[in-house]
């Protein structure tokens, strides 16, 4: 299950809940006319209920939708997944590269 | 023996500089040039000794050539100086041989005194240099009601100088040969705030940064950059000189007005309009450092449409149109592709509305986020908001959710394009619809009737056809109003011979709808003038209707009134501007479709993306720093991207006709088969109707219209609008070798006139 936020709070919300701490959250900035963000979300879907269903969180945000957001983490590229730890940002991956994305997760689970 | 790297710069420009010193007639020369031959002769016959050397004949050639150019701005041969002066190539030196000035530099009458070239390789201070200088240029600019920036032994300085002392116009110039350190000290304590004293080549070096004008004289009336010699006593002619120095009462409401100004503003430019123009003009604008805000607002159309940041082009015009053209064309190919020996992709030949309107989107939605970004990180404010005028300086924003505030910009830029027109009948609004809905159309328009003979009716007509849909185009009276005529008729004629059915003189009196629906069907009833001259009505079914009648100004709805602006229907309710300055207010600009600008060429419209962006760029640049650029409306190349392309450049033939009078054109035309099609029997009716043709002034063989009806006809004349631009004659068109086999060759070797009356028919390869 990939949740979506479209506001700067939303996301806050996420970081404090109880059962997201300490966990890694991978939120993916996308957009609905983007074609390689539409062919790596079904992979971000089983990742979700599959192999890291409880050890990483996996957040979406539309960035028509939720225009404020991405320009908080300067998102000029679809799609950009930034990965967070205890509401800091400490990695980011550009670009549809699910190979480099799945590594990166991986090692930043941790 | 070939020249040797270690050859440097130095040393070259030593030699160059040593050439020019120790001869006081110098020619850097090339053995085979013609020019450089008949200024030797010339030389010869008033003998006159000089010293030539042959640079094709030289190792180092090429390097004294390149030499030449940074010293003079001059890169072809001959390359003249005199007594160290540089005066020119052949018809310059053959001018100053004329008009006695090469005797006097060779003699000068004890009283002058020489001028030596001051050394300046003092590289470190090169820009305080360059800012000082610019600096001294302003001071004399706008000190003087007349500033001539002259050269004494100059022609074309004394012609000017004279013409102004007989018309008793009192003017100062300063002769830029004579600049150098030994400057009266009565000049010194004038211009004491600048302690570096001027050279005259530096001067001439800020002018041309200043101007783009490498020549003298060079010519200020109140500041206004005039020209040379030639346009100044045209000004001087028209009494544009008079007007200038005395300008009528109602002009002078041109001068900043007490009560408009605030004492402070929130921005120092606001641009309304987030299109071609407003984007590159707000961002031109940021180079300069300054506080830039972006107002863009879609209002929707009757049926809701709307759509991103970037303006029609990028929505709603240049971007989906040509897409759109690009899908049509490959449904043509399709049918080419069986000659050329695929198979069955005729027979599963299929088009996706849909699937095609899905692709362009998601582009254009992604070039909506990409400005976005781009305004964001050059430090442009963008407020998506619709922008009114409250009183001078003074606007107010109301965003989508009917939030409004205030601000307020010391220059303001109306960029707010147009829109277009319906035809004011019955149903008209509720059941037609335009481009604007036609690009984004979340349904096949099926059978569809384009109304209007306009580029956009006939481009959208044609790529409807393209694709596979029924189209009727119902023309009011001529094809494409305002361009070449005949022309237009080329392209109807190729558009009836694919299929598609053009009804003219026939006007659209009311739209009903016979059944809702995504499409629905329609009725169009209309009055059709017969050749017999009776009026018939009648109705024609269909199930889209797409007016595309001409556009018109967005600018009703921005309170103009309030500051002071009239427009009114008659010009399409467009700002009138002059040089991109309202005439009526001095802080009020525009740029692109909303404008009537005075220095367009009348009659053409050009209404088109990359005249907007230049004429944005060029203001901003104007408005902070003291560039006097202007934008040059002339020669701008355009495309029609009908199923057969039509590009142009400069005069139309009715236009020529008009201007320089029938016996001092000359028309060259050709007609062609592009190889391409010549093997498809699919297009055996069109073959032939690809077309070109130059016009050309006979007094100066220069190419004054450039015609190409042709596939790719905008790719092909991209290309020539840069020899257009370089004052191309119809020789230099011979003089180039064409590319073989292509189309755009066909320009290269055009040899039946018009006039001759022969067959414009082309005969084998």
């Amino acid at each position: 299950m990939v949740h979506s936020i479209t506001t700067m709070e939303e996301l806050e919300a996420e970081f404090e809940k109880g059962k997201n701490k300490g966990k890694l959250i991978v939120l993916d900035f996308f957009a609905t006319w983007c074609g390689p963000c539409l062919r790596v979300a079904p992979k971000i879907d089983d990742w979700s209920s599959g192999e890291f269903k409880d050890t990483v969180v996996f957040l979406k945000c539309d960035v028509d939708q939720g225009e404020a957001v991405s320009q908080e983490f300067n998102v000029e590229a679809m799609p950009t997944f930034v990965f967070f730890k205890d509401g800091k940002e400490i990695h980011r991956v550009v670009g549809a590269n699910v190979d480099q994305l799945k590594a990166d997760i991986e090692s930043h689970r941790k | 023996m070939p020249p040797t790297k270690d050859a440097d710069e130095k040393s070259i420009a030593n030699l160059v500089e040593k050439y020019i010193d120790e001869n006081d007639v110098m020619i850097f020369s090339k053995s085979w040039c013609p020019y450089c031959k008949k200024i030797k002769d010339a030389l010869k016959s008033a003998k006159i000794e000089f010293h030539s050397i042959e640079l094709d004949k030289m190792d180092e050639g090429d390097q004294i050539q390149k030499e030449l150019f940074k010293k003079t701005k001059q890169e072809t041969v001959p390359n003249i100086f005199i007594k160290q002066q540089h005066i020119g190539g052949c018809d310059k030196t053959l001018e100053a041989l004329k008009s006695g000035c090469v005797a006097t530099l060779l003699n000068p009458p004890e009283s002058e005194r020489k001028h030596k070239k001051v050394d300046n390789d003092d590289l470190d201070s090169k820009d305080a240099d360059e800012k000082a200088n610019a600096n001294l240029v302003e001071k004399y600019i706008v000190e003087n009601d007349v500033m001539i920036f002259s050269k004494s032994w100059c022609p074309y300085c004394t012609k000017v100088k004279d013409a102004l002392r007989s018309a008793k116009i009192e003017f100062y110039s300063i002769e830029l040969d004579k600049m150098g350190r030994d400057l009266s000290l009565f000049k010194l304590l004038i211009y004491i705030f600048i302690y570096y004293l001027a050279e005259g080549d530096q001067i001439q070096n800020a002018l041309i940064n200043k101007t783009e004008q490498d020549t003298v004289p060079n010519i200020f009336i109140k500041q206004q950059h005039i020209g040379g010699c030639d346009k100044t006593l045209e000004a001087l002619k028209s009494g544009r000189v008079a007007t200038l120095l005395n300008p009528p009462e109602s002009e002078k409401k041109h001068k900043k007005v007490e009560n408009d100004d605030l004492d402070s503003y929130d921005y120092d430019l606001i641009v309304i309009g987030g299109g071609s123009g407003g984007l590159a003009c707000s961002k031109e604008a940021r180079s300069f450092e300054k506080k830039v805000c972006v107002l863009d607002f879609v209002k929707p159309t009757p049926i809701g449409t709307t759509w991103g940041l970037g303006g029609t082009c990028v929505n709603v015009g240049c971007i989906p149109k040509k897409l759109m053209h690009q899908a049509s064309l490959i449904g043509e190919y399709v049918h080419d592709s069986v000659d050329y020996g695929w198979s069955q992709l005729d027979q599963a030949r299929q088009h996706s509305w849909s699937k095609m309107i899905e692709s362009i989107q998601q582009y254009i939605r992604s070039l909506n986020f990409k400005y976005r970004v781009d305004l964001r990180s050059k430090g442009v404010t963008y407020e998506n908001s619709y922008g009114e005028f409250l009183s001078p300086h003074r606007l107010k924003l109301t965003d989508k959710k009917g939030k409004t505030k205030e601000i307020t910009g010391e220059k303001i830029v109306v960029a707010v394009g147009g829109r277009p027109k319906y035809p004011d009948i019955e149903g008209d609004q509720q059941y037609g619809i335009t481009s604007d809905d036609l690009f984004s159309l979340k349904y096949d328009p099926g059978k569809t009737i384009v109304v209007g003979a306009s580029y956009v009716a006939l481009e959208c007509a044609g790529f409807l056809h393209g694709i596979g849909r029924e189209v009727q185009i119902f023309v009011r009276s001529i094809l494409l109003r305002g361009f070449d005529q005949q022309m237009a008729s080329k392209i109807g004629d190729y558009m009836s011979t694919i299929g598609m059915k053009f009804h003219y003189q026939r006007i659209p009196t009311r739209l009903e709808c016979l059944e809702e629906g995504k499409p629905g069907k329609l009725r169009l009833h209309y009055r059709q003038t017969l050749e017999s001259g009776e009026i018939e009505e009648s109705y024609e079914d269909c199930n889209t209707v797409l007016f595309a009648i001409g556009r018109e100004a967005c600018t009703n709805e921005l309170n103009l009134d309030k500051i002071g602006i009239e427009v009114n229907k008659a010009n399409g309710f467009k700002i009138k501007t002059k040089e991109e300055q309202s005439i009526d207010i001095p802080w009020l600009y525009a740029i692109g479709d909303c404008i009537d600008e005075q220095t367009m060429p009348p009659g053409q419209p050009l209404e088109l993306t990359p005249v907007a962006i230049q004429a944005g760029q060029l203001l901003a640049k104007r408005m902070f720093s003291n560039s006097t650029i202007k934008m040059d409306y002339y020669n701008v190349p355009t495309t029609v991207f009908t199923p057969i392309e039509y590009g142009a450049i400069g005069y139309s033939e009715e236009d020529a006709l008009s201007k320089f009078g029938e016996d001092n054109i000359e028309i060259f035309h050709s007609e062609f088969v592009p190889l391409e099609w010549s093997i498809c029997h699919h297009r055996d009716q069109v073959k032939t109707m690809s077309y070109c043709k130059l016009i050309v002034d006979k007094n100066t063989d220069r190419v004054i219209g450039f015609h190409v009806l042709s596939p790719n006809a905008g790719e092909i004349t991209q290309g020539y609008a840069l020899g257009m631009r370089l004052g191309a004659t119809k020789n230099d068109f011979d003089m180039t070798i064409g590319i073989h086999p292509t189309c755009a060759e066909n320009l290269t070797t055009l040899s039946v006139t018009k006039s001759s009356g022969d067959s414009a028919a082309q005969e084998g390869c």
